[in-house]
């Protein structure tokens, strides 16, 4: 199997080999954040006096033996979504109302990874609050796609999805409030992982809906992606969605193949707004999965629809109550898009948004009842429809957009209502050179199994035996 | 179809947003989306609002937690 130009497991060899690589690493990363970083406007802030004093204190530490540099995390650039508060850094939530900002406070997992030794080179453009799927932001910037800079990125955490697929930094945290982990690593050919509900905090990350929103790792393998889930999963207090569960050692788990699993193709909803050309490339992977010894069945997710306009009517509360202060004092400063999307939460009853919570867990039961007792895991696309241009998609800018970025986020948003994980993996390539890919949407805390899948699936299919080249792709 | 004036007579709820300078028509096709939303979400259904419900999401996920081991 090829590897990506860079990948966690690839840095820590070198690093377990000479730790005073680590300042090289970090060098490195850094230049490229300011460079390719910046030409793809995926970069919010590059903290790089912050990430050389870093990186020499580890370099230090591990001469002297004063710290063990064999964790697989040790030592490794990376940066994270701009939402992802550091005590003293600037954090805009790519919004133009937190302009200046400088955060109070740093986030839980921020915390988590500085524990596991990583190097925390800056923050990465993000959509105005998260709340957006294509990528477009009128303030921090629009993040190209690096396997062809005319396409979106996707979004929310677009910058996260474009600085780990040019090679810049081999992970990221993105945020996924109804599909803004996996839509943009669908859309740059990632590893994006939305974990079930609880299990990573949320503490000290700019919310957009306190009862949706879920951190996630993107990273260009599944290994990086256990190795990052290992990490970050743990009860944070200041959360009080956070639930405590001892992951297994999934790394252990995932080369176990698919021999016995069950896989769901959904016989509603799912592909009912899904272009043929994207549906068959599922179903040519459905078939991979029972070539290799999966139980590949037809399965019901029985009134999935509505939790995808539950999501939604959630989102647009919250978030509007977050930000009714600023839309009354500084409107102006938000982009029309994000504007928009906010008013609607002002106009939804109380009574909808209440049900819309108080049918979550009978809703979830249901799910798990009706459907994941027959099936591992359900398979599904993330974009209905060939990754857009940036241009085609700009729904400020055209008027067919506005339908198109509704539909972008059918097949994800209904799974943070459920809560539950799922997970995007490439799979290969549209006709415009652009990644193609599958969801894996599991029951909750079964993330080892989905991912076991996703890494039988990478194996497969060698999705990095082709990558972007960075240099040409401007055509 | 959706009756917009509905939303543009309640003067006291909507001058807060216009009277910062937000056009009408962003008020009113904001609140046309959100009746959208609530159709979609089909959330009035009889029985729903049982304050109990909320805590069951957690509650469901905190059990699945200790019991999901792989």
């Amino acid at each position: 199997m090829t590897e990506p130009s860079i990948t966690i497991e690839k840095l820590q060899a070198r690093i377990a080999a000479d730790p005073t690589s680590i300042l090289d690493l970090t060098i490195q990363a850094l230049s490229k954040l300011d460079t390719l970083g910046r030409e793809l406007n995926a970069v919010a802030h590059v903290a790089r006096d912050h990430a050389i004093a870093r990186a020499e204190e580890l370099c230090e530490a591990a001469l002297n033996e004063k710290k063990d540099y064999s964790g697989p995390l040790f030592g490794i650039p990376v940066a994270h979504k701009d939402l992802y508060m550091r005590a003293g850094w600037p954090c805009e939530g790519g919004s133009k109302t937190l302009a200046g900002n400088i955060a109070q406070q740093t986030a839980f997992v921020i915390d988590r990874l500085d524990q596991q030794g990583t190097v925390d080179c800056g923050r990465l453009t993000s959509v105005e609050f998260g709340l957006g799927t294509t990528g477009h932001n009128g303030y921090a910037g629009t993040p190209a796609n690096p396997w062809n800079r005319q396409y979106i990125c996707g979004g929310s955490s677009s910058g996260s999805a474009a600085a780990v697929a040019a090679g810049i930094i081999p992970a990221s945290l993105g945020s996924d409030t109804g599909g803004s982990v996996r839509l943009p690593a669908a859309a740059c050919g990632l590893v994006g992982l939305k974990p079930t509900h609880g299990l990573v905090g949320r503490s000290g990350v700019i919310a957009l809906s306190p009862t949706l929103d879920t951190v996630g790792p993107l990273t260009c393998t599944v290994r990086d992606s256990a190795i990052l889930l290992q990490a970050i999963s743990a009860l944070d207090h200041k959360d009080s969605c956070s639930i405590a569960h001892d992951l297994p050692n999934i790394l252990n788990l995932l080369e176990g193949g698919v021999a016995g699993l069950r896989i769901g193709w959904p016989s509603n909803y799912f592909f009912e707004d899904t272009e043929s050309s994207v549906s068959d490339g599922i179903s040519q992977i459905f078939s991979l999965l029972e070539r290799l010894g999966a139980e590949c069945v037809d399965v019901e997710v029985s009134g999935i629809e509505t939790a995808n306009a539950m999501a939604m009517l959630i989102t647009a509360v919250e978030g509007a109550s977050l930000h009714q202060t600023t839309i009354l004092e500084n409107h102006r400063d938000f982009g029309e898009q994000s504007l928009a999307r906010l008013l609607v939460g002002l106009f939804i009853p109380a009574t909808d948004y209440n049900n819309a919570l108080s049918n979550r867990g009978s809703f979830a039961k249901r799910i798990l009842q009706d459907t994941f007792k027959k099936v591992d895991a359900v398979i599904t696309p993330i974009w209905p429809y060939p990754l857009p241009t940036i241009e085609t998609s700009d729904v400020g800018a055209n008027p067919e957009a506005a339908a198109m970025a509704l539909r972008s986020g059918g097949n994800t948003r209904p799974i943070n209502y459920l809560g539950f994980p799922a997970v995007n993996i490439p799979t290969g390539f549209d006709p415009n050179g652009l990644p193609t890919s599958v969801q894996l949407i599991g029951a909750p805390f079964t993330e080892s199994k989905l991912l076991t899948i996703a890494r039988t699936l990478e194996r497969e299919i060698d999705f990095w035996a082709t990558a972007p080249n960075l240099a040409t792709n401007t055509q | 179809m959706v009756d917009k004036s509905d939303y543009i007579n309640k003067p006291h709820f909507i001058s807060k947003f216009t009277k910062v300078g937000i056009a009408p028509e962003s008020l009113i096709n904001a609140a046309a989306t959100a009746q959208r939303l609530s159709t979609q979400a089909k959330t009035s259904s009889p029985g729903a609002i049982n304050p109990c419900n909320q805590s069951d999401y957690q509650h469901l996920f905190i059990e699945l937690a200790k019991k999901i081991t792989t």
